[in-house]
């Protein structure tokens, strides 16, 4: 593709935002990371310089994934998904972590957490089987859907983190609705999973309710890891509490003993330091970037394409809902970044390379050669099942 | 077919919509909630942002007792008060401590051209102001600076804000402090928080073991003490005083050095790491016994209010209080030891010879732990050295308790116990040169030798029978020159002298010359001829005692050092020597032990060596030996040094012997001994 042709179709409203959702969290990042207040915060410190050189590599990635076709992202899905989940098998074993948790790739300097890239590598490889297999559409065609998610959330939920785990779900239920799978087959599975539950729970043995609950916490939480979830909760509820309405200002935040402030808890200080009207800039930003992703999925017409950016805008937005969710204390505590915002390579770069997928789908528009529109196509083939 | 078409145009739309309003749904809570913390209750969290402290602060376990074998506490935690200071509240406190830092940090030119000798030194001025001198060495020796220290003086870093002085210069009076010395110590905590060894929000503690009624008065009255607050605390105190100072120890801060090499080395658990600051166990038991006694730090983290109350716990983690350690030590026996020592320099150990339980143990002169600090120059500076555990690490010249060596050394070497007779005509010719006798002993075998303590026997049978290389050979064998590996820190013994040729065998068979040892290493000597030949590594521990497990520990199992096999006849012979000492007219403590009316019979060997130290020439007197004779329970070893040149161990030491055992307590003897039938030699 010529380089003007890929300036004139590149989807410049849907880059700005994410552009506008990156700079507010490298203000934060900035502010949570620095000892002064004011212009003060602009002196890069450690934390802020890394995070720079992370924006700077999602960039030449973003160029780079958005400079050839997603169809051939999408036909190397399955290859694509082997090595994640090797990757995952293999973080178990030399995985390291805070507290005998599992979660990096370590190489010397380099720290690196597989699960976010297998977010979107899952997501990748619904898109690819979805669009070619249509038995989704039945009650049976949903077990290969649901195996393939399934497969890399145990391995997740075993290095124990449960919060990436759980984004899963949202995901797949997301892509399989807006994909057309009938609502009574979702509600159908939903309710027996929750059902299931406790089912299963009583029905089982000590020891295997033992073995389930050491599965998940396995090295998880030491006692002093689970007290503190207490004080975290407190500490956030102060920082945000004290930001009032319009906050105390860029790097005046009092936000010292906030624990994970550049990460998971990044939201509380955007609170504090900017206050109610800077979260709502904040979600009112995320709200217009889910808005244009799915404009982008609405104009898309071929499948794949259209379940690529379905399947993003969906984690995106189970991600910054349940961050947000915990950080003001309506969820409890997991393990969750606010995409495009908190501090973090791994993160960072999945939002970036989740980005990039959704302006590639955006810039292409390849000629479906059925006759009809997506939706009947499918339509037609529910017509033949009746 | 109308309905499909419908639902052929709606279907994705509709659901994208249906799934943005589910979405939508979350933000639209969270907004509230947002709403709810921020602005509903914004000004309670603003309030409570700015009102409290939160700090994370560590919970001293409560440190086990050293308690004696009768079960008497020796060493213990007492509650306690602090007096401390707020900092956190000063004005620009923070502004203070950044500077501080910077006029720490050493200049940059320095660096290139010079290594540091030490830390910076801080000199508080009169004016509260702070200088900060910097002791550097040149690196390379040039003309201008021939490699002398560059001291960089007057950087004046910080001064107090006068509100602040003002305010606290009559509660500091009040109190009976010098308010300079207040100054200084929030000076130091400055520098403490600049070098990040404290935290801004730890209290600057003025005063420890504040009187009751001090604290309550700054209690009650806080509005009399501003930036003051009262923090419970634990102090170590030493019940018995001076009793036993030497064994039990003492506790210190850790030093920075020790705290970095201790963080270096460490891989256990986070809550018996050593913490920056801590109080830890430095000398004798309490260092030995560090471990078991200190127990885990807890950790709490809390909000404080402005005036340091505590306001919530957000997460606390207990501390787990440290064992109690049962000694072998006895209390009473101990204290006997003391009394009957009275002013005299000297050492004193008292031992069980079945299992190696040190029953007493003396250093003189002593200390009182409980004032140590304040002792701390005066004891630091006297020539007798009253901080120095001469029982286990003072090397003593033997003198004629050596003799009891030589003795089994020239026994192994062919003298016959009963029927070596040697001539002793008051003096003995080696070559061109005489040794003396202190009378003419006439022609004695060995008992009556040991009996007189003639010297002149024991030239000859060191001489003839030993030589040099014999007399180590057995001292060695009796675990002199090496370690007895008693359960203290210090234990220092002095090294058997080489053996160059023959070695100096005249003067090695009295215990003089280069021979040294420390009392303990003595008690084992008498212990292993009161026992036939058994050497237990002597120990102070009894048992642990961990909290909350039900019954006393187990005690630990006696370790038997070495088994020597000497010939009965050899330790008879020997024995009676010893019986004789005391019991027999003729005998050298025999003046000391006359009355006797105890129901036991004690053995032993008196002692009298010349030592010439830096401060002259004196004697010193031992007097070592065991009872009951036919039963040993105990051994004991007396040595009193400084004496005159004409004092004897029979005229000194023994009497000190004489008095501790005739106050001994009838249970100590009681309790039937694991000896030997050996030991039980007749009395001839």
């Amino acid at each position: 593709m010529a380089v003007k042709g890929y300036f004139r179709r590149f989807d410049w409203f849907t880059f700005s935002i994410a552009g506008a959702l990156v700079v507010v969290g490298l203000l934060s990042v900035a502010s949570a990371s620095s000892s002064g207040g004011g212009l003060r915060v602009l002196i890069p410190t450690g934390t802020l310089k890394k995070q720079l050189v992370w924006v700077f590599l999602g960039a030449l990635a973003l160029i780079l994934l958005t400079s050839f076709h997603y169809r051939q992202v999408l036909r190397s899905a399955y290859g694509l998904y082997i090595v994640g989940i090797i990757l995952l098998a293999v973080v178990l074993v030399v995985g390291r972590g805070p507290g005998g948790v599992r979660r990096w790739i370590v190489f010397g300097p380099l720290r690196f957490q597989p699960s976010e890239l297998v977010k979107l590598i899952v997501i990748i490889t619904l898109a690819k089987y979805m669009s070619e297999n249509k038995d989704y559409l039945r009650l049976r065609g949903l077990v290969t859907p649901f195996l393939l998610t399934l497969l890399p959330v145990l391995l997740i939920a075993r290095q124990p983190d449960l919060g990436t785990a759980f984004v899963f779900l949202p995901v797949l239920f997301g892509m399989l609705y807006l994909g057309g799978a009938r609502v009574k087959h979702l509600g159908l599975i939903l309710l027996m999973g929750i059902l299931s539950l406790p089912a299963l729970w009583f029905v089982m043995h000590d020891y295997q309710k033992q073995r389930v609950i050491t599965y998940f916490y396995a090295g998880q939480a030491s006692r002093h890891a689970q007290l503190s979830n207490r004080y975290q909760r407190e500490q956030a509820a102060t920082a945000i509490g004290s930001g009032g309405a319009t906050g105390r200002g860029l790097g005046r935040g009092l936000h010292r003993f906030l624990p994970a402030r550049n990460t998971d808890f990044i939201f509380a200080v955007i609170a504090q330091e900017w206050g109610f009207l800077g979260c709502l800039v904040v979600l009112g930003l995320y709200a217009l970037f889910f808005f244009s992703c799915g404009a982008i999925a609405e104009r898309t017409r071929e499948p794949g394409g259209r379940l690529l950016v379905v399947g993003i805008t969906a984690l995106v937005g189970a991600q910054a809902a349940i961050n947000t969710a915990m950080t003001v204390g309506l969820l409890p505590i997991v393990g969750l970044t606010l995409p495009f915002i908190s501090y973090g390579g791994s993160s960072l770069l999945a939002s970036f390379l989740g980005l990039a997928l959704v302006l590639n789908v955006s810039m292409r528009h390849p000629i479906v050669f059925a006759s009809e529109r997506y939706e009947m196509a499918r339509t037609m083939d529910r017509m033949d099942h009746t | 077919m109308a309905r499909h078409r419908r639902e052929l145009l709606h279907h994705f739309r509709l659901r994208l919509a249906l799934a943005f309003g589910l979405l939508g749904l979350v933000f639209l809570v969270v907004i509230g909630r947002l709403f709810y913390l921020q602005i509903i209750r914004g000004a309670y969290y603003r309030e409570r942002s700015r009102r409290l402290i939160l700090s994370h602060e560590r919970i001293r376990s409560h440190r086990g007792t050293l308690l004696s074998r009768e079960g008497l506490p020796l060493a213990q935690d007492r509650p306690s008060f602090d007096l401390a200071l707020l900092l956190g509240r000063i004005r620009g406190a923070r502004r203070i401590v950044r500077r501080l830092r910077r006029a720490l940090a050493p200049p940059r030119w320095m660096v290139r051209r010079y290594v540091r000798t030490g830390p910076p030194a801080v000199k508080f001025l009169a004016n509260g102001e702070t200088a900060v001198t910097f002791r550097y060495r040149a690196l390379f020796i040039d003309p201008y600076h021939r490699n002398q220290d560059v001291k960089q003086a007057g950087e004046r870093a910080f001064r107090l804000p006068a509100e602040y002085r003002q305010a606290v210069r009559p509660a500091v009076e009040r109190l009976g402090l010098s308010f300079r010395g207040a100054m200084e110590g929030v000076g130091g905590h400055f520098i403490a928080i600049a070098r990040g060894r404290e935290s801004l929000n730890s209290p600057c503690i003025l005063r420890q073991a504040l009187p009751l009624k001090l604290a309550m008065e700054v209690e009650v009255r806080n509005e009399a003490y501003p930036h003051f607050v009262v923090i419970p605390s634990a102090r170590r105190a030493y019940p018995r005083g001076r009793l036993a100072a030497h064994t039990i120890g003492r506790m210190a801060k850790l030093l920075p050095q020790e705290y970095e090499s201790h963080k270096a080395s460490y891989a256990g658990s986070e809550r018996k790491r050593y913490r920056m600051n801590e109080i830890i166990g430095r000398q004798g038991l309490e260092k030995q016994y560090n471990v078991e006694l200190r127990g885990l730090w807890g950790e709490e983290i809390l909000e404080r209010d402005a005036g340091h109350h505590r306001y919530s716990t957000l997460d606390l983690v207990r501390p787990v209080p440290g064992a109690d350690v049962q000694l072998t030590l006895h209390a009473s026996l101990q204290r006997l030891v003391e009394d009957a020592f009275s002013r005299s320099v000297g050492a004193c150990v008292i031992l069980d010879p079945s299992n190696g339980d040190v029953l007493a143990l003396l250093s003189r002169p002593g200390y009182d732990p409980n004032h140590f600090s304040a002792d701390y120059p005066k004891l630091r500076s006297d020539p007798e050295r009253p901080l120095f555990h001469r029982a286990i690490s003072g090397a003593y010249p033997p003198g004629s308790v050596f003799k009891l060596v030589t003795a089994l050394a020239a026994l192994r070497y062919g003298l016959d116990p009963e029927t070596t007779y040697l001539h002793c005509s008051g003096s003995l010719r080696v070559g061109r040169r005489s040794f003396g006798c202190h009378s003419a002993h006439g022609s004695s075998n060995l008992r009556r030798a040991i009996q007189r303590s003639c010297n002149c026997f024991f030239y000859q049978a060191g001489l003839r029978y030993a030589g040099g290389r014999g007399i180590l050979e057995v001292a060695s064998w009796l675990r002199l020159g090496h370690p007895t590996g008693i359960d203290l820190p210090a234990e220092k013994v002095p090294p058997l002298p080489e053996l160059v040729g023959t070695g100096d065998p005249v003067n090695w068979s009295i215990g003089q010359g280069a021979i040294q040892v420390t009392p303990l290493q003595m008690a084992q000597v008498v212990g292993a001829i009161a026992t036939g030949g058994a050497i237990y590594r002597p120990r102070l521990l009894k048992r642990v005692v961990w909290p909350g497990r039900a019954g006393p520990g187990a005690a630990p199992r006696p370790q038997r050092t070495v088994q020597l096999r000497i010939p009965p006849a050899h330790l008879k012979a020997i024995q009676a020597g010893m019986y004789r000492v005391v019991n027999a007219p003729g005998g050298t403590a025999r003046r000391a032990w006359r009355g006797w009316r105890r129901s036991f019979k004690v053995a032993g060997k008196t002692g009298t060596a010349q030592r010439t130290t830096a401060r002259g020439v004196d004697n010193v007197g031992w007097f070592v030996g065991y009872a009951p004779f036919d039963a040993p329970r105990l051994v004991f070893v007396v040595v009193v040094e400084r004496l005159t040149t004409r004092e004897a161990g029979g005229g000194t030491a023994a009497p000190i012997a004489r008095r501790i055992l005739e106050a001994m307590p009838e249970d100590l003897l009681r309790t039937p001994a694991a000896a030997s039938p050996i030991a039980r030699a007749g009395t001839d």
